[in-house]
């Protein structure tokens, strides 16, 4: 039996990172996919329409240690391949996150008066030219507070990796009681390291937030 | 051939008719005042004019093309009819000379270079090119109004619609919009405007149309209709917007 | 692709399926509830009390907000019993539940009073009403409809998240899944159906919430 030291803490870190890695590679890839199931539900055509609101409803009404289980079993079995639980875990986060981002981005461009749509009409622009050079750049940064909030959801979510054995703090965090005998010093001490890298994102999240209805922005993922 | 005309024209909201039955023809070079008590159709009638109301029966043309939902010709339409509007629709994040050039360059195809010598003039003419670089934000209403308005003939369109662009201004800013619009009537462009300013329409005014319940109630020249008008509404509107 | 779907094994331990989805429910109300009275007691202490209350209560919203509720649940299941607290899965899942609800519901509510402007606050007090009658009737009302939307999303996110306390092997849907695909093998079939039973599930709570708003809030008012 260990006692926890510097090593055991180490050990946290290393798990800490991989959380910071994995929330990262979900956010970007989640920004992107997410920024094309925005477009596709404010597109003209319903299908594009449907397709997207559906994805958004699986996403958001389901919850993610599901979609976690069967990106990592569910689609081994199915396709008789040991699936690399990174590439299970990053493509299980990044469609999660394309659904909360991809609703964040429509609400942000559907917030844009129809004034600077109609305006920009007026100009001949292109649809292309009127999303590109009017609508997205201050739908853009209307999502920016929604975006961080998120972020941190995100990062919170992270945690429910461990579930399926991926190492990260979590994860850690069990391994080491397993071995040090001491849950109450241990799992402690890495809610404090979630909450050194969300507190901040929160308040600045908050900071970025004030001017905007007081309900926005209040609801959190677990 | 007339610059634009309506015949036949009749819009409805749901159940509520708007339109009924205009029949209108201005030639270049007019400047035409729509007045009216709100309410009466004047801005949809406007709005019909470039497209952006779809009228339900009869037709619209506007230098020769007929006015359609498609669009190709909208597009089309959009570089030969310039717009303000009664709340400038600025682009907030865009300076004032970006504000200008973006319709030049992505709706008509023009090199920013050249588009910028264009937003320069057309600032020029408004009376404000020191602005180029500033934000929708730092201005005031008049001048924000002013911005539209180069914005809108930066486009070099065969004709300007405006759509009660002095109503939300203060008092003491209308009269710089006013002043804008008075040189652009003596360099003889082709001007549509819904407006209250009644000195303009009379003085500057080449043509007016009383608009009652959605329909033209009277039209001719301006200063026939504000010293002998025929109607009872024309009377009592106008007893109602004179000092 | 030569997996042969065998749905049918779901079929046949349906009645335990739905055993799960029925133990699910069951804690997401009582986390609901539970919450509910953490969060009102919390506004409460946090509106009149001193200053290292307020900051108390304070502490206790951020904790919940900026950490994970799986670590809350090792927190309750694992840590506690070093200092004497033993409880069972099932009951540090739901302590667990509503004292994470109980944070975000704080904040919920604390930020839908504030939204009820100051000026009726002040209204209240010209027609002679003290604080506490001014709260009950004019404040609590409005502020309750001003988050009620706000507070619904939240309970559904506290429907989904329960999923996670099967980590610490509590019963509901997602553990039964999990134990059920071990043993027939068939993970795909379980967890898709899981996930479509959760589907059902959220999509019921929100036509429940949204039904009990219409009823209480625009027809009732209509009285």
């Amino acid at each position: 039996m260990r006692t926890f030291g510097i090593s055991e803490f180490g050990f946290l870190i290393a798990g800490f990172r991989w959380t910071v890695l994995l929330s990262l590679i979900a956010f970007s890839g989640g920004i992107f996919l997410g920024f094309l199931i925005a477009l596709a539900r404010i597109s003209h055509f319903k299908i594009l329409r449907y397709i997207s609101m559906s994805y958004i409803q699986i996403f958001q009404g389901t919850p993610l240690l599901i979609q976690l289980f069967i990106a990592y079993y569910g689609f081994s079995v199915l396709l008789n391949l040991k699936i690399d639980a990174w590439t299970a875990v990053s493509l299980a986060f990044t469609f999660y996150a394309a659904a909360y981002l991809g609703e964040i981005w429509r609400g942000a461009i559907q917030s844009i008066p129809y004034q600077q749509w109609e305006t920009s009409q007026c100009l001949s622009l292109s649809y292309y030219s009127q999303l590109r050079f009017v609508i997205l750049p201050q739908a853009f940064r209307i999502a920016i507070p929604p975006t961080v909030g998120f972020l941190v959801q995100l990062i919170k979510g992270t945690s429910v990796a461990s579930i399926i054995g991926f190492v990260e703090l979590t994860r850690a965090g069990q391994l080491m009681t397993n071995v040090t005998f001491q849950p109450m010093t241990i799992f402690p001490i890495v809610a404090i390291l979630y909450f050194i890298i969300c507190f901040p994102l929160s308040r600045y999240g908050k900071k970025l937030e004030r001017g905007f209805d007081v309900t926005r922005g209040i609801t959190q993922g677990m | 051939m007339s610059l634009v005309a309506l015949r036949k024209v009749c819009k409805s909201f749901g159940k509520h008719k708007i339109l009924k039955d205009i029949n209108l023809t201005i030639e270049k070079g007019e400047v035409l005042s729509i007045i009216g008590r709100s309410g009466s159709g004047k801005s949809t009638l406007l709005r019909c004019i470039n497209g952006l109301e779809k009228i339900d029966s009869g037709e619209i043309i506007v230098n020769g093309q007929v006015v359609t939902q498609s669009r190709n010709v909208l597009r089309k339409l959009h570089r030969e009819v310039g717009i303000v509007f009664q709340s400038y629709n600025l682009f907030p994040h865009l300076t004032i000379e970006e504000n200008i050039t973006l319709g030049l360059t992505h709706g008509k195809g023009i090199s920013l270079v050249t588009a910028k010598i264009i937003a320069h003039s057309s600032l020029q003419l408004v009376h404000m090119s020191d602005k180029a670089n500033d934000y929708p934000a730092r201005l005031s209403g008049g001048q924000q109004q002013r911005a539209a308005i180069a914005r809108a003939i930066a486009m070099e369109p065969v004709l300007l619609l405006f759509d009660e662009i002095t109503s939300a201004l203060d008092p003491e800013l209308k009269s710089e919009v006013v002043h804008v619009l008075e040189d652009l009537a003596v360099q003889n462009r082709t001007m549509i405007l819904v407006t209250h300013e009644m000195a303009f329409a009379r003085r500057s005014g080449t043509q007016l149309v009383f608009m009652h319940d959605g329909r033209i109630w009277e039209k001719g020249h301006p200063e026939d209709l504000f010293q002998s008008p025929k109607t009872e509404e024309l009377k009592l509107f106008l007893s109602s917007v004179m000092i | 692709m030569n997996y042969v779907f065998q749905f049918g094994t779901v079929l046949d331990h349906a009645p335990l399926l739905l055993y799960g989805a029925w133990s699910t429910i069951w804690m997401t109300a009582f986390g609901t509830v539970g919450g509910l009275f953490i969060a009102i007691f919390c506004v409460f202490l946090g509106a009149t009390g001193s200053k290292s209350v307020r900051l108390l209560v304070e502490s206790y919203v951020e904790i919940i907000r900026n950490t994970p509720f799986l670590v809350q649940l090792f927190v309750l299941y694992f840590s506690l019993p070093a200092l004497g607290i033993r409880l069972n899965a099932d009951q540090a899942a739901v302590i667990g539940l509503s004292v994470s609800f109980g944070g975000y519901a704080t904040e919920i509510l604390r930020s839908g009073i504030e939204a009820v402007s100051r000026g009726q606050i002040e209204a209240g007090r010209s027609l002679g009403l003290h604080r506490i009658m001014i709260f009950r009737h004019i404040v609590m009302p409005q502020a309750i409809k001003i988050i009620y939307p706000a507070l619904s999303s939240q309970i559904t996110i506290l429907l989904l998240g329960s999923s996670v306390v099967s980590a610490i092997s509590a019963t509901e849907l997602t553990a039964i899944s999990n134990s059920l695909q071990s043993q027939t093998f068939r993970s795909f079939e379980f967890y898709f159906v899981a996930a479509g039973m959760y589907l059902i599930m959220s999509a019921l709570l929100k036509l429940f919430l949204n039904t009990f708003y219409w009823l209480y809030f625009i027809r009732g008012r209509n009285n």
